[in-house]
Parts: structure tokens; C-alpha cells; sequence
């Protein structure tokens, strides 16, 4: 009897919580989907020194059971209070805690496993697509390989059933404590609510919002250090919490003040219901906005890295190889030999990087970055030049300079147009994100080579490998007759007939140190070669194999991509159920106050209205709160992101984009909460 | 018509179920309300009489027959302006009080005035004298879960009148409460008949609740069987009367 009475509540519950339902049934595909990429031998063999796609998933794992556990130890709770009068009739009829507290039990395991079942239906599926558009994404064919792993399964299940036997065992613990009463009088405490002594809550509000402006104050004008940010940044959950705490005493005293707003149709209704919700929950309101803000920043962050792959990625490595050289003689024959070999060279061109003895760029450059700030200015603005010789590396020792025949073979290599110079002219060849911040000054840098003054003729911002390979961040391009210049380092730049990876970076490195080491530690001979101002992402090598390299980041930077849209999608899936089942739980109240307001006089399309206003007010308290306070933070970090990778995009893009994307998915859940709320309380 | 009438029910009839499983919860009645009136609707359970109040409240439908509201036929209309017609014409006062638990007192009144688009100056000034009329204003911030069922349906008594509705219609409205609260409400409900004008029309099956009206229609199997007026008779006199028809109905006698 006992196992019928199980069963057919458990397909009730089913019914009643089906968004809870889909939410489960959504982590258990995405779950099994990501281990197998976890578990995958094809990923694996991929990059055999760098485990990054295990350890990034690893983690995210890791963070994901934490918000899956406390999901449905939330459910396990709500559930068990919404149905306390049921299991207190089944006290009264006689039934032990213990059987009641396994009858609940079973239920949840029936339910949880039918979710997990249709999980892994959906997860297998969900696997192929994953790895076949990760292997589009790294430049590899993917062959359909079902890679059934037993140890995936196994690790799946034990997480999923693990997070549920955690809460189901709490929940024994509740059992236990129960009583008749008590159960049967839960219902009704839930109604009362008690203002007395709440007016100083309303303050919090005020506190929370002033914390986070302040914070943006902070975060904009970079008045503060980055240990200060963290730690504000870490202050800012607590302002979300306050804010919780806060907001339902304002909108009581607004009410209580009988401000305008309230005479307005049906607002005091919405209102008084709103802050009724908000104060009963303001620990989960403030986790579900918390969990907005670390979907936001994740996706908003795997945006950023995708962003880089598809826009900076092949304009940072231009040249399919690559290679500078000390020696500006070097003929670089044993590269050439083994790129032909290999990869079959079409074409290639061997030439000299030059220096004046001068460093006027780079002392304006150190000078005038937004990285490098005041610290290497004197207090009349001029460079200090020996606290820059201690401590920078950025530039070479010389500013850099390029005849312009090479260039312009350069440039044909790559498919761009010719440039044309007069004699006494010159053009400064660097990368966007550098050109943003120097194009008002940099021309008015006065050149000199042997006595002469050279005129400024533009700037070129094309695709040209500066990071330390022609020039660092910039070089100066003069006419071929140019005269006062001095070799500085050797160049080859080469382009191949096979453009797919084939390990010769890997090979090649070797040939390099080898050739370093005959005079002793790279590091120390090499000559004095400054990488750029480039952060973040920077791979730097005195060779550089394009298909290589490119793959070897595509694949560092979706193991980073990956598990990042893996918490977003959980972490929203997740605040969005708590989200619906809140709402829907709620709708037999709601029920009752909706049809005293039809009594009262209001026709069915304004009530459908009410109901739209409650719960979009309710839906977009946590977003709203998350957006406002995710700004900040992603648009502080875009704005690093972007200047220090060069990508050329607009700083609000991310931001833009992630609160659009998650708006979508946000929308699915209200419609089908409003659909079935509406259906349950109209 | 009447130049006092202000409802005239014209042979109505509300069937329920289907083919050969047909209930008649009203048959063929007729009658009318004029402005001003406090009218009682009395039957035991299952004459008919919360059948009667809802097609008169518009809340539900009739099979048959027309029910005129100052000469409109409110058969004839649609939901929406049947709707606009509940909003502008009636108030309701039910047994269980209906009130919205997340509201004070004072914003359940409030709430009936908004959702008409009163401006604020005039809620203001309507919630404050009735607050005062049925002596609630003690209770204006508390909250439904506070008060007492009687403080309850004075609130929603309050609610009902505060919009100057043409008729109130009240469902057993004393039906949860004690004696002692019960005569409150009755004279509560006197007073806004008396004093504010307003039509009532109360359904009930208490006799000593009846006698507070001053016109009462019985209602037996969905049939007026028979009618009694006050008139200057004292309330104890129209009791006895009232328990004389009672009598002849089996109806319930309480005083």
C-alpha cells in the first residue's frame, strides 16, 4: 500500500514541480555531457601535457555540485513544508515518522530518478554535440564516436544520487523533530507577517545600495588597488543579502507612507504581495541573485575568450612560421629545411629588423600607456629612464625599425596593399589596441636618424606578428634608403601549402633552445627582446608555427570556455527553478486572491495583467539586482580584456551580449511559469 | 416599472446538468428591489437562494428569464462589461470575509477604491469617515490575521459600501461569527441601509438574522413560496412571523 501511495504521489509531484523536473532532468544531460568530455580519450590525446580541459571541468564540477545539492536540499525542504498538513494526517491516521519519512523518500527517489534517466537520454545526445562543435571550434574533423564509458556513468550517477541522498537525509533529521501540530499549523504561520520593529531594516536598503555605488565609484575611476576591488568585490554578496533584507520594510514604509504610487489600479495589491514574498525569503532571494552574478560573469568571461579566438586569434598570428634571430645574418636554414620538409614552403622572406641606437619610441611608449600609468614619469613628465632600464622588458633596448621593401613583401605575404613612403618619411606599423591609446601623440614623436628629421606619415594597424617578432607593439617603417641604421635581429617570415597542425613548433623549440645554449641559458645570450605590452593572453616564442600555436590556445582557451558556459547555464537553470517553484507552489493562494479581486470588480484581462506585473516584478527583482551589479564588474574587466589583448571590440559588447543571451533563457522560464501560474490561480 | 424599482427579476430559471439529470436550483422567479430597500432572501440549504444572489451578483449565468438592473438587462451582456457592471454597481459581503490576508484593514479599503482609478484625495477622504462610521479605525493597520471575525467583516462590510455601489449583496455574511458580532454586523448593516442609503440584499437562513431586513422573500426548491414586509411592525413581531413561516418550510430557527 505504502509503495502505491509512494508512487502515485511521486507522479503528482512530478506534475506540481514539473519546471523543478526539467531543471534536474537539464543537470543530469549537462552533467553526463561535460564528464564524458572529462572522461573523453579523444580530448585527452589532444595536448598531452596540459590536462586543462579536466581540470577546468574538474572544477566547475566541483562548483556546480555545490548549487545542485543545496537545489534540491532547498526542493527536498520546500516540498516537505508545503505538504506538512498531508504527512500531519498521516501521523493522525496512525502512520509512524519512519514510514512517512520513507515514504517521502521513495517518492523523491522515483523522481529524481526519472529525471536522471531522461538526463542521460538527453546527455548522450547533448555529448555529440558538445565534442563535435569543441573540435569544430579547435580546428579538428570530429569522427561520431558514441565513447560509451562506464566510469562516466558511474561518476554521473554518484554525484547526482550523492547531492540527493545528502538532502533526503537532512530531511529524516526534520522528520524526526516533527510533530501534529506543528505540521498542521505550518501553513499558517507562513501567513502572518509582523512589521513592528522592522523600520530600521529599511536602511540596509539604503547601506546595500550605497556600497555598491560606491563600489562602482571605485571600480570606474581606478582609484583603488586590486587586493582593495577583491575584497570589496567579496562585500558585495553581503550588499545583495541587504539589500533582500532591506527591501521589503521600503516597500512597506512606502505603502505605510501612502505615497501616490500605491492609489494607482492595482499597485497596492502588487506591492503588499511582493514584499510579503521578499520578506518570508530574503536568504534565498539574495542566493538566487548571487548565482545570477556568477552566471552573468561566467558567460560574460566565456564570451571574452571566444570572443578572442574568432577576432584576435588569426591577427595575432599572421605568418604560418615565424622566427627572429639574434644574429641579423642568420640564414635560418634548418628551419627552412624542416617547414619544406613538413609543410611544403610556398613562399618566404629573410630580412633584418634595424635600430638607430635611440629609444624615443619606447621611452614615450613607457610613458604614455594606460599600463604602465605615472610610474615611470618624472614629476615634470619625463620618462625616468633608469628606474625604466631596472625594471621593464616590455621593448627592445632600441626602437625598431623595418626597410620598407620588407615590409611591403610582408604585406603581399599576408594579401594586404602596398605602402608607399618618400624619402624623409616614415609610417609606424602597430597593433589596434596600442594605436587606441597612442594616435593623438605618438606621430608628434620627433625622428631622427643620423641628423636628419623624418616626417610622419600615418599609422598602419594590419595584422603583423609585434610580439617581439616585428618589433614589439610597434616598428617604424622607413624608406629602404634610409641611412644611420644598424642591423638589430634577423627575420624570416614563411608561408606553407599545408596550413594544418602538424607538432613542428613543438619540434622546433628544441632547434631553437639548442642553438641558444650553445653560449649558455636563453634567457641570459638571447638578446635583449622585449614581447609587447600585451597581457593575458600571450604566447611568445622565438618561433612560431601558426596551425601550432592556434590549436594549442583553441584548445587552452575552451577548456576555459567550456566549463564556463557548463556553471552559467547550471547556475541560471538552477535560480530560475527556485525562480518558478516559489511562484507555482503558491498559485492555490493566489488562487483565492485573485478571485476576491474578480468579486471586487476587476474583468479577466486585468487580472491576466496583475498577474503578469507580479510576476515580472518578481522575476526581475534578482536579475535586475545581478545586472546592476555584474556591470560593473564585467564592464571594468572587458575594459582590461579588450585594451590588453587588442581585440576590437566594443567594451559593453560582453555584457551586452551575456545579459541578452541569459534575458532568453530568463523569458522561457517566465512564459511557462506565467502560463502555468496563470492556469493554476486563474 | 416602478419608478422606485431598481432591479426587477423577470421569470428566471438556472438549471444544472444535463438531459435526464436536470436540477432546477431557481424556477420561474419574480420580483423586484426598489432603492433603498434592506431585502432578505431566506431558505434552508439547497432552495436556492446563493444560486439566486450569484445570477443577481452576475457571477454566474441564468437559463432562462432576464434580471433588469434600472432597466438594462444585465442576461444580455458580455463578460468584459458584465465585468465594468460588478465594478460600478455592486459590492459583496461573504461569509467567509474574503479579505486579502497581505492587506491591512485600511489597504483592503483602499484596494476596492484603486482598482476603480478614484483619485487619492477622494480615497483618502471616503476610507477615513467610513473607518470611522463602522468603528474600525482602531484596527485600520492590522492585519486580517489580527482582528476578530467580526472586526473581519466589518472591514469587509467597509469594502463593500466605500464605492457607493447600487446594491450589496450579502452572502450568509454572519454566517462565521459569534452572536455578539453577528448583531454588530446586523446593525452595521442597518446603519448603512438607514444612514448611507445603500440597497442591500442579504441572503440567509437565520431568522433572527432576517429580522433585521425589511422586505424578506422564502425561497422552497427554487420557488418564492411566499413574502413578508416589516412595515411598521417591531422587529420582535416580524421575528414571530418570520418563525411562523419557518414553520411551515422546516427551515432553521435561531434567536
Amino acid at each position: 500500500m505504502l509503495r502505491k501511495l509512494s508512487l502515485r504521489n511521486a507522479r503528482r509531484a512530478a506534475k506540481d514541480y514539473v519546471v523543478y523536473m526539467i531543471t534536474m532532468t537539464i543537470f543530469a544531460a549537462l552533467m553526463f555531457a561535460f564528464n564524458s568530455m572529462l572522461l573523453s580519450r579523444d580530448i585527452a590525446n589532444l595536448s598531452d601535457d596540459v590536462p586543462m580541459m579536466a581540470i577546468m571541468l574538474g572544477l566547475a564540477t566541483f562548483f556546480i555540485v555545490i548549487i545542485i545539492a543545496w537545489l534540491i536540499r532547498y526542493m527536498i525542504t520546500f516540498m516537505l513544508e508545503n505538504r506538512s498538513r498531508e504527512f500531519g494526517a498521516y501521523l493522525l491516521l496512525g502512520m509512524h515518522k519512519k514510514q512517512i519519512s520513507r515514504l517521502f523518500f521513495r517518492e523523491n527517489l522515483v523522481m529524481g530518478s526519472l529525471a536522471f534517466l531522461l538526463g542521460l537520454g538527453f546527455g548522450l545526445f547533448l555529448k555529440l554535440v558538445l565534442m563535435s562543435v569543441f573540435y569544430s571550434l579547435i580546428g579538428h574533423d570530429y569522427h561520431f564516436n558514441l565513447d560509451l564509458n562506464p566510469f562516466c556513468f558511474l561518476i554521473t550517477g554518484g554525484i547526482y544520487y550523492g547531492c540527493y541522498l545528502l538532502a533526503l537525509l537532512r530531511s529524516k533529521r526534520k522528520f524526526r523533530k516533527m510533530n501534529i501540530i506543528a505540521l498542521m499549523n505550518v501553513n499558517k504561520q507562513n501567513q502572518q507577517i509582523r512589521e513592528k520593529g522592522d523600520v530600521w531594516k529599511q536602511w540596509l536598503f539604503f547601506l546595500a545600495i550605497g556600497y555598491l555605488l560606491f563600489y562602482y565609484f571605485l571600480m570606474f575611476s581606478g582609484s583603488a588597488d586590486i587586493s582593495t576591488l577583491l575584497l570589496l568585490t567579496i562585500g558585495i554578496a553581503f550588499a545583495v543579502y541587504l539589500i533582500y533584507l532591506g527591501i521589503a520594510s521600503f516597500v512597506v514604509r512606502y505603502i505605510k507612507k501612502k505615497r501616490k504610487g500605491i492609489y494607482n489600479n492595482g499597485n497596492l495589491f502588487l506591492l503588499r504581495q511582493f514584499s510579503a514574498k521578499i520578506k518570508t525569503m530574503p536568504f534565498t532571494m539574495g542566493t538566487l541573485t548571487v548565482l545570477f552574478i556568477f552566471a552573468i560573469l561566467s558567460m560574460g568571461i566565456a564570451m571574452m575568450f571566444g570572443d578572442y579566438l574568432n577576432k584576435q586569434l588569426p591577427y595575432d598570428f599572421p605568418f604560418d612560421i615565424s622566427a627572429v634571430h639574434e644574429n641579423p645574418d642568420e640564414d635560418f636554414a634548418e628551419l627552412i629545411a624542416l617547414a619544406d620538409d613538413e609543410l611544403k614552403i610556398l613562399d618566404s622572406h629573410r630580412f633584418a629588423i634595424w635600430q638607430n641606437g635611440a629609444d624615443e619610441m619606447n621611452m614615450f611608449l613607457y610613458t604614455n600607456l594606460h599600463l604602465f600609468r605615472d610610474k615611470y614619469k618624472n614629476p615634470d613628465g619625463s620618462p625616468n629612464r633608469q628606474k625604466i632600464i631596472d625594471e621593464q622588458r616590455a621593448y627592445h633596448s632600441y626602437d625598431t625599425f623595418m626597410k620598407l621593401s620588407d615590409y611591403n613583401y610582408q604585406r603581399k605575404m599576408l594579401d594586404l596593399g602596398e605602402v608607399k613612403l618618400e624619402s624623409g618619411q616614415y609610417i609606424i606599423q602597430l597593433p589596434n589596441r596600442v594605436y587606441r591609446e597612442v594616435k593623438d601623440k605618438m606621430g608628434n614623436v620627433p625622428l631622427i636618424i643620423d641628423g636628419e628629421i623624418y616626417q610622419f606619415k600615418g599609422f598602419m594597424t594590419d595584422r603583423f606578428a609585434q610580439d617581439g617578432h616585428n618589433g614589439a607593439d610597434y616598428v617604424i617603417v622607413v624608406p629602404d634608403d634610409t641611412v644611420g641604421l644598424e642591423p638589430y635581429y634577423g627575420r624570416i617570415v614563411i608561408t606553407v601549402a599545408d596550413k594544418k597542425a602538424s607538432g613542428l613548433q613543438e619540434r622546433l623549440d628544441p632547434w631553437f633552445k639548442i642553438a641558444d645554449n650553445e653560449e649558455g641559458p636563453a634567457e641570459e645570450t638571447f638578446f635583449d627582446r622585449g614581447f609587447g605590452t600585451k597581457q593575458i593572453l600571450i604566447y611568445s616564442s622565438e618561433v612560431l608555427v601558426r596551425a601550432d600555436v592556434e590549436q594549442f590556445l583553441k584548445y587552452l582557451l575552451n577548456a576555459m570556455v567550456f566549463p564556463l558556459f557548463y556553471i552559467a547555464m547550471v547556475y541560471l537553470c538552477v535560480a530560475l527553478t527556485v525562480l518558478s517553484v516559489q511562484q507555482l507552489s503558491d498559485s492555490a493562494k493566489y488562487k483565492f486572491r485573485y478571485a476576491v479581486l474578480k468579486k471586487l470588480g476587476l474583468n479577466q484581462r486585468e487580472i491576466d495583467k496583475l498577474i503578469w506585473k507580479q510576476l515580472l516584478w518578481y522575476y526581475l527583482c534578482p536579475i535586475l539586482a545581478a545586472v546592476f551589479v555584474s556591470a560593473v564588474i564585467i564592464l571594468t574587466v572587458s575594459d582590461i580584456f579588450v585594451r590588453n589583448t587588442g581585440v576590437n571590440t566594443m567594451v559593453g559588447y560582453y555584457f551586452g551580449f551575456t545579459v541578452m543571451l541569459l534575458l532568453g533563457i530568463y523569458m522561457l522560464y517566465f512564459l511557462a511559469t506565467y502560463v502555468l501560474f496563470k492556469r493554476a490561480a486563474g | 416599472m416602478n419608478m422606485n424599482e431598481l432591479i426587477r427579476v423577470c421569470d428566471i430559471e438556472k438549471y444544472y446538468g444535463k438531459e435526464n439529470n436536470i436540477t432546477k436550483a431557481i424556477n420561474h422567479v419574480s420580483f423586484s428591489v426598489g432603492a433603498g430597500e434592506f431585502i432578505g432572501i431566506m431558505g434552508a440549504s439547497g432552495s436556492g437562494k446563493t444560486t439566486l444572489l450569484n445570477v443577481m451578483a452576475a457571477i454566474d449565468s441564468v437559463t432562462a428569464g432576464h434580471i433588469y438592473y434600472e432597466g438594462k438587462d444585465i442576461t444580455e451582456m458580455r463578460e468584459n462589461r458584465l465585468a465594468e457592471f460588478r465594478k460600478h454597481n455592486l459590492g459583496f459581503i461573504f461569509q467567509d470575509f474574503n479579505l486579502l490576508d497581505t492587506l491591512t484593514v485600511e489597504e483592503n479599503i483602499i484596494l476596492a477604491m484603486t482598482i476603480r482609478n478614484r483619485s487619492k484625495r477622494e480615497i483618502e477622504e471616503k476610507v477615513e469617515s467610513i473607518l470611522t462610521a463602522l468603528s474600525i479605525d482602531d484596527i485600520r493597520g492590522k492585519f486580517p490575521y489580527q482582528i476578530s471575525g467580526g472586526q473581519k467583516q466589518r472591514c469587509a462590510c467597509a469594502r463593500a459600501i466605500i464605492t457607493n455601489p447600487r446594491l450589496i449583496l450579502a452572502d450568509e455574511p454572519t454566517g462565521a461569527l459569534d452572536s455578539q458580532s453577528a448583531e454588530m454586523l446586523l446593525e452595521t448593516l442597518t446603519k448603512m441601509n438607514e444612514e448611507m442609503r445603500a440597497t442591500i440584499l442579504m441572503v440567509t437562513h437565520d431568522a433572527f438574522c432576517a429580522g433585521y431586513c425589511r422586505r424578506i422573500l422564502f425561497l422552497k426548491d427554487g420557488e418564492i413560496f411566499n413574502e413578508l414586509v416589516k412595515g411598521k411592525k417591531s422587529r420582535k413581531e416580524f421575528l414571530n412571523e418570520i418563525f411562523d413561516v419557518l414553520a411551515l418550510t422546516g427551515g432553521e430557527r435561531r434567536a
